[in-house]
């Protein structure tokens, strides 16, 4: 194998490179939704409730599953009556951090967002006052609901931000990376620590999967082959935003095929071999995607560095509440 | 967690000054470069005008929420552009960028 092109980085510059990826130490929560125990724990429980589709078969953990990394494992989602949807189930570790939901950005926070899929007539399929009224009338959650917000009723934004505070605990644990970047320089191999040079460098993917979620919340259009407009269906006029989408972090990533709004790409090879050249050439195009010069090496380098970013909880079954301190 | 840095730009320093009569005077510039405004929080009398400037070198919008929840789209700002908003309301207005939504301030009027 012919050598890369690419000069090593000095010891500094690489110190510089892992100094922007450190975990924070605390998850952030809204001042107008401070975090409780008591909203955590009634927020866990109305995400694995299936009270909240319209025929009891169907809880926001069906597409948004730990197992999965929190999402489906599927191409794109399914709705209670069985109808697939249009995207994919994205993964909902490391909301709190986040800018706009949706692979388009059309909601602005969590608890924006909680009551679309209970009403979408193609997902959830459930009305808020039917829900309300069921919740009513379970004594364990008028309890549940007395205790997380004293003299409120259970109502339509009571219910949003308690499933919004047990999703901002949804942190993604620590991966063999993140002990290297705190320093141990066995917890990943020879090939990962290139392949995380060449993200950060001739692979041009920190363009975009910047800081310790591999994301900066921007929406790009990266050339897949899609007709879905996203975030050019939101915001109309720019045309730098068709077939935007938002890009998404990449913690636990190897956990979560297929990849991409639409779910077209099957493995992390394919991923990097959409970079390399596999894109269309439109002029949304993001300036950010261009050919890249990787080799084989190099390619394999980066996935063997991508897989690195996995933690051991993404595959527990049950709910992840071990991870990141939760006062804000 | 980044901890940006606040800059409040104190608008009127003590001296009360009609808003249109003082934003003819001093209209703010923001900046954008580098993906951030150069200001995170601005404190405005209410009928200012603020000025939001596309010294980067790549393309930004601007998403604006206002006091009352009413949403505006100023739409594509391309590289030494820039576009005025005029604060009507009282309270907060929330502005981002559509594209790098990251790229967020909050403008104040009193
Ligand atoms: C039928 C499958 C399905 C169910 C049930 C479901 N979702 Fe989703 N979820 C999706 C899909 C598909 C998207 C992406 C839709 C889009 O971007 O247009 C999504 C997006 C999201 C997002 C945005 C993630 C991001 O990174 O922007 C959040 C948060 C979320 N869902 C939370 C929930 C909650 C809370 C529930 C239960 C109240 C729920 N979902 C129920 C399929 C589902
Ligand atoms: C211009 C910004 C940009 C650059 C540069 C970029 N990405 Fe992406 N990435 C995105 C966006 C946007 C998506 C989602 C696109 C979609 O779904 O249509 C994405 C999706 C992905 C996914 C799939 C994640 C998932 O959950 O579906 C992986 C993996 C990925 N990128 C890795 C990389 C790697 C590796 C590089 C460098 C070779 C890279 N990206 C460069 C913006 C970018
Ligand atoms: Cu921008």
């Amino acid at each position: 194998m012919a050598c890369a092109a690419r000069a090593e980085p000095t010891q500094a510059e690489l110190q510089a490179m892992k100094a922007s990826y450190e975990r924070p130490k605390v998850v952030p929560f809204p001042k107008n939704n401070p975090f409780s125990p008591a909203k955590l724990a009634l927020g866990q429980q109305l995400f694995y409730d299936t009270r909240l589709s319209g025929n009891g078969a169907m809880s926001c953990a069906s597409c948004h599953n730990q197992p999965h990394a929190w999402g489906d494992g599927l191409p794109t989602g399914v709705g209670s009556k069985g109808n697939r949807l249009g995207r994919r189930s994205p993964t909902i570790l490391n909301l709190a951090w986040a800018e706009l939901l949706f692979w388009d950005g059309r909601a602005d926070t969590l608890e924006d967002q909680a009551l679309g899929p209970i009403q979408n007539p193609d997902e959830m399929n459930q009305t808020l006052p039917a829900l309300v009224a069921d919740l009513n009338k379970t004594p364990a959650y008028k309890k549940a609901f007395a205790a997380a917000f004293p003299g409120e009723a259970i109502a339509p934004d009571t219910i949003a931000k308690a499933i919004a505070t047990f999703e901002r605990t949804v942190v993604s644990g620590t991966a063999p990376f993140d002990r290297w970047i705190e320093g141990d320089e066995s917890a990943i191999d020879a090939s990962a620590k290139r392949g995380f040079v060449v993200f950060n460098t001739t692979g041009h993917c920190a363009a975009c999967h910047s800081s310790w979620r591999f994301t900066d919340d921007s929406f790009q259009d990266i050339g897949m082959r899609s007709s879905d407009k996203g975030r050019g269906a939101v915001i109309e006029g720019v045309a730098q935003l068709s077939f935007a989408f938002k890009t998404p972090g990449l913690r636990n990533v190897a956990e979560r095929a297929p990849y991409m709004h639409d779910g077209s790409i099957a493995t992390l090879d394919d991923v990097v071999a959409h970079y390399v050249d596999g894109f269309v050439r439109r002029p949304s195009l993001s300036p950010e995607i261009h050919i890249l010069p990787l080799t084989e090496r190099d390619r394999a380098d980066l996935v063997a560095f991508l897989k690195t970013l996995s933690s051991p909880d993404s595959k527990a079954s049950g709910p992840n509440l071990s991870t990141g301190d939760k006062k804000s | 967690m980044t901890f940006r840095k606040f800059v409040i730009l104190t608008a009127v320093g003590g001296i009360a000054i009609a808003g249109a009569a003082y934003a003819e005077v001093h209209k703010p510039i923001i900046g954008q470069k580098n993906k951030v405004f150069s200001l995170q929080e601005v404190n405005m009398p209410q009928g200012a005008t603020i000025r939001v400037e596309n010294d980067d070198n790549i393309v930004h919008t601007l998403l604006i929420t206002k006091p009352d929840g009413i949403r505006s789209d100023l739409g594509l700002q391309k590289p030494g552009e820039q576009l005025d908003i005029t604060l009507e309301q009282l309270g907060d207005y929330m502005v981002r960028c559509g594209i790098h939504p990251a790229m967020k301030m909050v403008v104040h009027t009193r």
